[in-house]
């Protein structure tokens, strides 16, 4: 299956109509989900009123967040094993997403913290700080790739720094349950279900899966795009070999 | 317009960053892939040209 998909051409070609049908699935769904979040369902006195309708923002950029970074890790592993250039070009796509998504969480958290908690932020909160370390995880990792003069050599330690960081995704799903935290336990993917009542969770659920298609076409896209400048550099250092 | 309790700005702030941050990222992905067809178009043409 790698390698099938580690053609540039094959990709190209399945790319060329999934982009559109992700951007088309995506708006729909987070179209539905916004309508859904600011006008439909009932306001939750037990969780501070109006204020968890950012839920409907927050928890899927932090889903989001996790993921990306996991999409991440897995395609530096699978370039790292097996040198395919297309995993390489999907890590260095997803990295600029995931850090937007990880500062729309961040962001979102901090505006939901100060009506809920009385703070924009706290220091010592183990879920706070985890994905503060993801987000300069991600930036960490452009700026690594960017400082190297060579593609392999970025392509190399931006995959090393990668699957390290990798170990903290684990942490952030768990860190309400091993540390004291302001945040609230999960209260979605959980051992015994969702305990969400379905009137918040499936705009919840919808809201998730419009991000998740938008992110995976804009992957797409910024993957054609370095497709298309590793051919451009290809074409200038053959016409200064040439000329 | 939905009308919400005390909290309706920070409600209000959530959405509209989102928004931003959504629209800003998908405008940047766009330009850049505008820009690299452009770019590659044009050098194959210089390269297919007698």
């Amino acid at each position: 299956m790698w390698s099938y998909f580690a053609n540039p051409h094959k990709f190209l070609r399945l790319s060329d109509w999934l982009a559109p049908v992700f951007y088309a699935a995506g708006a729909l769904c987070i179209a539905w989900s916004l309508w859904q979040g600011l006008w439909i369902v009932p306001k939750d006195e037990y969780q501070g009123g109006d204020i968890m309708r950012v839920m409907f923002v927050h928890v899927p950029a932090a889903w989001l967040a996790m993921a990306s970074y996991s999409a991440l890790a897995v395609a530096s592993f699978v370039w790292f094993v097996w040198r395919h250039e297309v995993a390489d070009i999907a890590a260095k796509s997803i990295a600029p997403l995931g850090a937007t998504w990880t500062a729309l969480c961040l962001a979102t958290g901090s505006i939901w913290g100060k009506p809920t908690w009385g703070t924009w932020w706290q220091w010592d909160d183990a879920r706070m700080m985890s994905v503060l370390f993801l987000f300069f995880l991600f930036l960490g990792y452009m700026a690594l790739r960017a400082a190297m003069d060579t593609r392999q050599k970025a392509a190399r330690a931006g995959a090393i720094l990668a699957m390290i960081g990798a170990l903290n995704v684990p942490l952030i799903k768990f860190s309400v349950d091993l540390f004291t935290s302001l945040h609230q336990d999960a209260s979605v993917i959980t051992a015994d279900g969702p305990k969400m009542a379905a009137v918040y969770l499936w705009p919840l659920l919808v809201s998730a899966l419009g991000h998740s298609f938008l992110f995976g076409g804009l992957v797409l896209t910024s993957m054609r795009t370095e497709i298309r400048e590793r051919r451009i550099a290809r074409l200038r250092a053959e016409a200064l070999e040439g000329g | 317009m939905p009308e919400f309790d005390k909290n309706a700005a920070y409600i209000w702030a959530c959405y509209a960053l989102g928004a931003v941050l959504i629209l800003a990222a998908t405008a940047q992905v766009m330009l850049a892939a505008r820009a690299a067809r452009k770019r590659l178009a044009a050098l194959e043409t210089d390269k297919t040209a007698p």
